[in-house]
């Protein structure tokens, strides 16, 4: 398989999960979108390291988290207070953009894009002790805001 | 391991962000630029300078011919009408509407209702016309080269512009507040522009008609409100909207998955339009969304929707085809899949990301392929589509 259709096959599946998790993470989705095309473009140059790499998912997932805090630095995270849209109509999503990046980031990358608690250490170099225990305060932090109703049909 | 509950939380909160389909073209050309420039070190100013004079040197502009053969009332043969409001224009029949990539036109077709909603760089391809049809002014810098009367209505026709290898003209109904931008990339530039010369000819304003509206940035624009907009504007212009839900489209509830007739179609006052609208989960089935993606040795894409895959569609594929099933939603890891053919072959990629969905088409026939997921211990269909594999 060729290195463009290898990379269409990856970016045909994983685009819509990429994306929201750079939402999730605290990107305003009027920019999510530009920030993974950013990020993948970047793995396509660099294909052969893609193929090469142990997980190729760790390897993705870092290149985005790196192009998230490299835009995170041109535009401050947002404050959910100011983002009036997506504050009022998602408490889940305000609440996840007050609590710290690493909680943020290991929350969203263990119980969002899948990736585990190693996948996760190494995609974002938090060491794995540090993912865990982001975890933990994270989940509560989520779980406590949710309203009840929405927990009940969890399945 | 993962938390279920907050696992379900983030699904929620995720499936609210509108997620348009991937810039796949754009970021393969991008990377190989980049990859160009990095090997690039002497001689990039040179060719820079050149490659700007050739642009220059390419864009030319040209004087149209008079209004003679406008058309009337009723489209040519071979025609039909296509428009916004009551301002139409003639376009071949069979152009499929809204055959774009990037807001590009990927084959002759016509474009209704503004800006693309996909945010993406795309090139025009060779060999391709096409007309788009919009609602608003012709923007800044236009100027009417011509003006002509047709039935009664002012038209104004901009020059013909040939730049990069495409010629293209604009036309502007100002009593309509509609414009017609209609392009080719057929050949040399003589072609080109009298292929838009012809197709700006067909402008007309039919009286007791209005065209059904687009529906292209509804989702974009409005969200979930985007039914109640659309029904409200088809009652403004005159049109009697019927809608019906549609369970398990995997849209999200409140979006327009589809219109009858097809947008841009001009109706007699008062005519039924039928909008179908996307309802909430139900069954476990409907906590699922599924596609099927496949990019053959030409690199061309091509995707099965949920909705298609729903209704038993058909996939062609040329052979050496790879081809891949994926799934979004709370039931996505129990996607499975099983074949009845032997024109498609498990993928042996292991690592790839869509183990064990993928495949390759290696033989010329078809396969029946049968997407499923797993509640409670059983497997429920989800739809089962052909794949069939030409040499």
């Amino acid at each position: 398989m060729g290195r463009e259709q290898e990379f269409t096959e990856y970016v045909g599946t994983r685009w819509p999960r990429l994306v929201r998790t750079a939402v999730l993470l605290g990107c305003p989705s009027a920019e999510a979108e530009g920030v993974v095309r950013a990020a993948l473009v970047r793995c396509l140059t660099d294909w052969a390291q893609v193929r090469r790499a142990d997980d190729r998912e760790v390897y993705v997932h870092r290149v985005l988290v790196e192009h998230l805090r490299a835009a995170a630095r041109r535009c401050p995270t947002p404050d959910p207070a100011t983002d009036a849209v997506r504050g009022d109509t998602d408490p889940v999503l305000g609440r996840l953009l007050r609590i710290p990046l690493d909680q943020r980031l290991a929350v969203v990358l263990c119980d969002y894009a899948g990736l585990d608690e190693l996948q996760t250490a190494a995609a974002t170099g938090l060491s794995y002790g540090r993912v865990g225990t982001c975890l933990v305060t994270a989940r509560a932090a989520l779980v406590a805001t949710a309203p009840v109703s929405s927990l009940r049909d969890v399945s | 391991m993962s938390s279920p509950e907050t696992t379900a939380l983030l699904e929620r909160s995720a499936e609210q962000v509108v997620v348009l389909a991937p810039p796949v073209e754009p970021m393969i050309n991008e990377a190989g630029r980049l990859r160009r420039r990095r090997r690039t070190v002497v001689g990039g100013a040179v060719l820079a300078v050149v490659a700007t004079l050739g642009a220059a040197d390419a864009v030319a502009s040209f004087v149209d011919p008079g209004p003679e053969a406008w058309p009337a009332t009723s489209p040519p043969d071979g025609m039909r009408w296509v428009g916004v409001g009551r301002a139409v224009i003639a376009v071949p029949s069979e152009w499929p509407r809204d055959a774009t990539r990037c807001g590009q036109p990927v084959r002759d077709t016509v474009m209704v209702g503004g800006a693309s909603t996909v945010t993406c760089t795309g090139e025009r391809p060779a060999g391709v016309r096409s007309v788009a049809v919009t609602s608003g002014g012709p923007g800044v810098g236009f100027a009417a080269d011509a003006t002509y009367d047709v039935g009664g209505r002012t038209v104004e026709r901009g020059r013909t512009v040939c730049a990069a290898g495409t010629c293209s003209a604009v036309v502007h109904v100002p009593t309509e507040n509609v414009t017609f931008t209609v392009a080719s990339s057929t050949g040399r530039p003589e072609r080109a522009r009298a292929e838009v010369a012809a197709l700006a000819r067909g402008v007309r304003v039919l009286d007791g008609h209005v065209a059904v509206p687009a529906t292209g940035r509804l989702e974009v624009d409005y969200g979930r409100s985007a039914e109640t907009k659309y029904v409200a504007d088809l009652r403004r212009i005159g049109l009697e909207p019927v809608v019906t839900a549609e369970r398990g489209s995997g849209a999200a509830p409140g979006t327009v998955t589809g219109v009858s007739p097809e947008p841009g179609t001009p109706l007699v006052a008062g005519s039924e339009v039928r909008v179908r609208v996307a309802g909430g989960e139900r069954r476990p089935r409907d906590k699922v969304a599924v596609g099927i993606g496949s990019v053959d040795e030409d690199r061309t894409y091509r995707r099965l929707t949920h909705e298609d895959i729903r209704r038993g569609a058909t996939l062609e594929v040329p052979q050496g085809t790879d081809i891949w099933a994926y799934a979004d939603g709370s039931r996505a890891l129990t996607l499975d899949a099983r074949t009845r053919g032997s024109s498609i072959a498990i993928d042996f990629w292991r690592n790839g990301p869509n183990w064990p969905t993928a495949w390759e088409a290696v033989q010329p026939g078809t396969t029946e392929l049968t997407l499923s997921i797993r509640v409670d211990g059983r497997n429920i269909d989800l739809g089962t589509v052909r794949i069939v594999v030409t040499e």
